[in-house]
């Protein structure tokens, strides 16, 4: 087998990679979705539990959506940056380079060029994000839409901003509570603590928000459906023709714009939190007194 | 089947959504940006090499222009100074001409003068022994006759006024 058709067939497997996980997710809520009759808002369908210590693991679409979207996307990284050369001959590559390019220039601008390292973390969670909001295009249950998927972002976030704010030494940080004086201390803490909180509940309520009007909306427009054309002779009275169309207008705002955005703000909120929680006079003067004492317990 | 709550907290899933953001993180990190980076800063390096080289060149271009240029004035002060020579050189040998020439007129002009003096030197005294020749074949003329005072004069005269005609 000459190399090009080995590429050749990689790509095609990594392409498969890539789409094969989002269309079982479709096989599999279709064969489970319980059929129901009018409007029902409820949460992802719980396949089968996991009796764990405190709470049950519930293994539901969300979680399998997720996998999907993970498996999707590394398929998505090893299809852009499969045979990259230094002179690009491919089109994916300028993708490639594109996408890297745009991030490290949305770090430096936001953050500064000592947060480079943050660079694949921020494309994590615009990737992670946007392609669970987008996967409702494929009348899957978006994992975004799930309080503690957004949950466990904003924790992860939250982490990150308080390892940073600690780079400046624990007193530092603590004292930060009880300033201008001490009576604010506890607003502090539930300034602090809605941080995580305010970014994920944004997240998942709005992509929640557009879920529960589409399915709204949907319903209303089957009914207004049987209202004005019921009359029509046989099975096309059952049709419900205005739900032809309009709701993908809809989509558009809630699926598309309001999936892509939240994922950008979401991106946005974590650079600007880490950057500007970032003590940096601490940390210098910190790096500095230790420079000193290593210096003096070499001498 | 059951479905969860539209709003339902479950620490599981929290922690199995925050490693797979984890895990998305390591993957972009390994599989996006370490070979995407990877090949810029190769590019980089490439492309900062072909300027270097670039303007390797373009220096010694400048260079040979430089030699080139002196060269050429040198070329063209040496054919300068080769036809101001040829000029001097033709100059000085026309001059040398020149002057031998006058040298030689004023040596043929001085010859010629000298033998003008001589023949008129040599006439004159041709003239005198004719002269004499002439005094002393009257003088013998005059003993053969008889010589009176009015006579002799006249005779002086004439013969005085025949040189005149003479000469």
């Amino acid at each position: 087998m000459t190399k090009e058709k080995k590429n050749k067939l990689i790509d095609i497997a990594l392409l498969v990679m890539m789409i094969l996980p989002f269309v079982l997710c479709m096989v599999l809520k279709v064969l489970t979705t319980p059929a129901s009759e009018g409007i029902a808002i409820s949460g992802a369908l719980i396949y089968f539990e996991i009796p764990m210590p405190l709470m049950p693991l519930y293994i539901t679409e969300v979680q399998v959506t997720s996998l999907a979207v993970i498996i999707s996307i590394t398929a998505l990284c090893l299809y852009l940056t499969h045979g990259i050369k230094v002179i690009p001959d491919s089109k994916r590559q300028l993708v490639a380079e594109y996408i890297v390019e745009k991030v490290n220039f949305l770090i430096k601008d936001n953050m500064g060029s000592r947060y480079m390292a943050f660079a694949p973390f921020i494309a994590a969670i615009m990737g992670i994000s946007a392609f669970s909001s987008l996967s409702a295009l494929l009348g899957l249950f978006p994992p975004t839409s799930d309080m503690n998927i957004v949950a466990g972002w904003g924790i992860l976030v939250f982490i990150i901003i308080t390892h940073y704010k600690l780079k400046g030494g624990l007193f530092p940080y603590v004292k930060g509570f009880f300033e201008p004086i001490p009576v604010f201390a506890p607003f502090n803490i539930i300034g602090e603590i809605s941080t995580p909180v305010s970014m994920s509940f944004r997240h998942y309520g709005n992509v929640l928000s557009g879920v529960v009007i589409s399915t709204l909306v949907g319903s209303a427009l089957g009914g207004l459906s049987e209202m004005l054309l019921g009359w029509l002779p046989g099975f096309l009275g059952d049709i419900p023709f205005l739900r032809v169309g309009i709701p993908a207008v809809l989509s558009v705002y809630f699926d598309l714009f309001s999936g892509l955005m939240q994922a950008f703000i979401f991106a946005m909120l974590t650079m600007l939190y880490i950057a500007t929680g970032f003590p940096e006079e601490e940390y210098e003067k910190r790096q500095a007194k230790k420079k000193k004492k290593a210096l003096s317990a070499a001498q | 089947m059951q479905s969860l709550d539209i709003i339902s907290v479950n620490i599981w899933n929290i922690l199995i959504s925050l490693a797979n953001l984890l895990i998305l993180f390591l993957v972009m990190k390994k599989f996006l940006f370490k070979p995407v980076m990877k090949i810029m800063n190769e590019r980089q390096s490439q492309v900062t090499a072909i300027y270097a080289d670039a303007e390797n060149d373009r220096q010694a271009a400048a260079d040979m222009k430089q030699e080139y240029e002196t060269r050429m004035a040198a070329a063209r002060e040496e054919a300068d100074g080769l036809v101001r020579n040829a000029v001097q050189t033709a100059q000085r040998k026309s001059d040398a001409i020149v002057n031998e020439a006058k040298d030689q007129a004023a040596h043929l002009k001085q010859k010629a003068e000298t033998e003008i003096q001589q023949e008129k030197k040599q006439m004159l005294d041709d003239v005198r022994t004719e002269i004499s020749d002439l005094a002393v074949s009257i003088a013998s003329r005059i003993m053969e006759r008889e010589v009176n005072a009015q006579d002799h004069a006249d005779f002086v005269d004439q013969f005085i006024q025949n040189v005149g005609d003479k000469q």
